[in-house]
């Protein structure tokens, strides 16, 4: 072992040199003014002041020359090795007795200061590496902290070393597809073929590990609780010795393994709720569905029951009468049968919706005409903005928003109250809005009606539910959105959609 | 002499009850459940008569038990021009265009009501035979008349002043008048084949007429929109 090599190590080396350099400067200045006896002592002192920054060995080597040199110095007779009396050979005894001691001591408890120092600098280095994982989103992100973590563990120790890191993000694959790893660093086929290993048994592998010890690189995985979520790899290591640090890597590893897992279970949870939610959304609009059809269907079945066995004792208008309300109940059915299916069209294909170029005061025309059948009071009126730029979009879905919104505000506002269709220009957006003037219960009960139905809880609609959960969804498709806003005398539901860059007109003519 | 229909539709309660409707209106109406059974109907019948048309007019339904309604409408449209409605569940824009552009008279969409069925099938009855007769050039609609064959648009006796491209789209519809005429139709009739994707000309000329022509152009009721399909000028008679 070449164990002085360090910039570090020969500063300790030159110190510990020093020291003894200065030592024999104070004995020789101090020669005659002392007798050996003290001198002695000095020399003790020094050997135990350089065993603070030389090695062991060296140390007593360095303690022996120094008390021979002392006899041959010091001692009487002077200039010899010869010893003449006997308490200076129980003294020289005695000294090098003491200063083996000392010098041992002074060792040890450098290896104590050292050994305490490198764990608190690990467990430190742990701390912070769990706190940035606990503060991270999505820890899979931290694979490259981790790499240089393994590194630089690496660094430390002798020999040329190749790291490589792989997790995985899917669910395990049942056969090793090199495609379902997430993977930093370069390895061999052989390699790869220990990291799945390491990686499905969440054993490590290599030396010092236990298993297959033989191997000349060491393979971590990064266990979790239950799961293993990946394995490092540290190659040219054919000895335990070359790699003290195994434990701390071991533990970085886990640490990861630890928070992508939790991640993993994080996610699944949320995808859990995400789909009970969406099942609890179907759950109250087939709900929805199934009232909003049984109303009409009621009135047709009883309609048409009276007139099948009540037919003859009704009176001509009596008959004309159930028949038209069979009639408009059917119609109703029409429409509802229509919002559900285009409900369940747009939820497939989200908002790839067929686009064309379209007039918002033709698809208004066509509504307005249509409704007036259902409107015998002339409660609705339209105002277009001038000049109104052509939209992209659906006509028939944007028809079918306008269609359920009039629909509505004529059902569920007071018999006196006006509709109003309005479409105009607002902060880069065109807006169709459908207005009606209810004053007092009819804006709480559509404040209710529509906060109730963004809850998902259709049991208070009264039929209006699926409706306007098909505008808010037309709406969505056209990259708009579907509002409510109380105004000064009723209440306005606006549907915004964004503008796109126009079309060229052809040339003007006369 | 009555007039003969058929009706293609599979739906035995449906069948019964539009035959019960015609019917009693004085058509003369003989049904079929399946397309093989249309095709019989068609064939005997062209034999029994020497007259080239066996029927006057033919309600369709699309999904019939042996295949699609619209193969019938194929098949008979290389050789004649009776007029055809589609009467359908299938809602699909894109489906109705496509029938319209071959050739179908119009289309309606189940459930529809008597009234709208007989409605419609006046138009299309009185457009039979287009090809023959002399094609309609005169529409009046209450203080409006449009006379194709003079170039004049007037209203209450003034006359509103068009532009080419305006009379030659107001002329392609009044010649329909009472029936869609799809977007495409429109555009490669008054355009050329190579504006088939220029609906938003469409949008702006027909704002233009609205303008010109109807009293409130906001809730038109002459030019009318079939959203999604095309246009549709009121029938005269309406």
């Amino acid at each position: 072992m070449n164990a002085f090599t360090s910039p570090q190590q020969l500063l300790r080396l030159g110190i510990g040199l020093a020291v003894w350099l200065l030592g024999w400067c104070l004995l020789l200045f101090l020669d005659g003014h002392f007798d050996p006896l003290n001198l002695s002592l000095l020399l003790i002192l020094t050997s135990a002041i350089s065993a603070l920054w030389l090695p062991l060995r060296l140390t007593l080597f360095a303690s022996v020359v120094a008390l021979i040199a002392f006899n041959w110095a010091f001692v009487p007779p002077r200039g010899t090795f010869a010893i003449d009396l006997h308490q200076h050979t129980v003294l020289l005894l005695a000294m090098l007795v003491v200063n083996v001691i000392i010098a041992g001591l002074m060792v040890f408890l450098r290896a104590q200061t050292q050994n305490a120092q490198a764990y608190a600098q690990a467990a430190e280095e742990l701390r912070t590496w769990g706190d940035k994982l606990r503060d991270a989103d999505d820890p899979q992100l931290l694979c490259k902290d981790l790499y240089v973590a393994l590194e630089q563990l690496a660094a430390g120790t002798s020999g040329l070393h190749k790291l490589a890191l792989v997790t995985f993000t899917e669910p395990l694959p049942a056969a090793n597809r090199a495609e379902a790893l997430n993977k930093i660093g370069v390895v061999t086929g052989e390699q790869e073929e220990a990291l799945w290993h390491c990686l499905r048994t969440g054993q490590a592998l290599g030396p010092g590990t236990g298993h297959y010890q033989e191997l000349d690189a060491l393979y971590l995985p990064l266990r979790g609780r239950s799961l293993t979520s990946g394995a490092a790899m540290i190659s040219g290591i054919t000895h335990i010795d070359e790699f003290p640090a195994l434990t701390q890597a071991q533990a970085l590893c886990d640490q990861m393994g630890v928070a992508l897992e939790r991640h993993r279970i994080q996610q699944q949870e949320r995808q859990a709720s995400d789909q009970a939610q969406a099942q609890k959304v179907r759950n109250t609009l087939l709900a929805a569905i199934s009232h909003d059809y049984r109303t009409p269907l009621a009135t047709i079945m009883g309609a048409a029951s009276s007139l099948d066995q009540q037919g003859e004792r009704l009176s001509g208008n009596q008959r004309q009468q159930l028949a038209r309300s069979i009639v408009d109940e059917a119609d109703r059915l029409r429409r509802l049968t229509s919002n559900v299916l285009q409900l369940a069209r747009l939820d497939a294909i989200g908002s790839n919706i067929q686009g064309d170029w379209e007039s918002a005061e033709e698809i208004v025309g066509s509504v307005m005409r249509r409704m007036r059948s259902h409107d015998p009071q002339q409660r609705l009126s339209a105002k277009l903005a001038p000049d109104l730029p052509l939209l992209w979009g659906d006509s028939l879905l944007l028809s079918q928003l306008l269609e359920n919104l009039i629909d509505n505000a004529l059902k569920y506002s007071p018999p006196e109250s006006l509709v109003q269709v309005l479409v105009y220009l607002d902060k880069g957006q065109l807006v169709l809005a459908v207005r009606d003037t209810g004053v007092g219960m009819a804006t709480a009960e559509q404040e209710l009606l529509f906060e109730v139905f963004q809850r998902g809880d259709h049991r208070k609609t009264g039929g209006a539910g699926v409706g306007l959960a098909l505008c808010r969804a037309i709406a969505r498709a056209h990259g708009g959105e579907l509002e409510l806003r109380a105004t000064t005398d009723g209440t306005s539901f606006e549907c915004h959609l964004p503008l796109h860059a126009q079309p060229a007109n052809p040339e003007l003519e006369v | 002499m009555s007039l003969r229909l058929l009706l293609v539709e599979d739906d035995r309660e449906l069948r019964a009850t539009l035959r019960e409707a015609l019917l009693v209106e004085g058509y003369q109406v003989l049904t079929a459940a399946s397309l093989a059974e249309a095709h019989a109907m068609y064939g005997q019948t062209q034999l029994e008569e020497s007259n080239a048309q066996a029927f006057d007019l033919i309600l369709l339904d699309l999904g019939l038990p042996d295949g699609d309604g619209s193969e019938l409408l194929v098949k008979l449209r290389r050789k004649q021009s009776t007029p055809v409605i589609i009467i359908s569940a299938r809602e699909a824009e894109g489906q109705k265009i496509q029938l319209l552009d071959e050739g179908a008279d119009d289309y309606l969409v189940k459930p529809f009501s008597i009234g709208e069925l007989l409605a419609r099938m006046r138009v299309a009855l009185r457009h039979r035979g287009n090809q023959v007769r002399a094609a309609i050039t005169r529409y009046e609609q209450g203080d409006l008349v449009i006379d194709l064959a003079n170039h004049k648009v007037s209203r209450n006796e003034e006359l509103i002043h068009l532009t080419p491209t305006e009379f030659n789209l107001l002329a392609r519809l009044v010649r329909n008048a009472g029936q869609v005429v799809t977007h495409r139709q429109l555009l490669v009739d008054v355009w050329g084949q190579e504006y088939l994707e220029h609906t938003h000309y469409l949008r702006l000329y027909m704002g233009q007429l609205r303008g010109k022509l109807e009293d409130n152009p906001a809730e038109p009721q002459l030019l009318l929109t079939e959203p999604g399909v095309g246009y549709r000028l009121l029938d005269a008679r309406d």
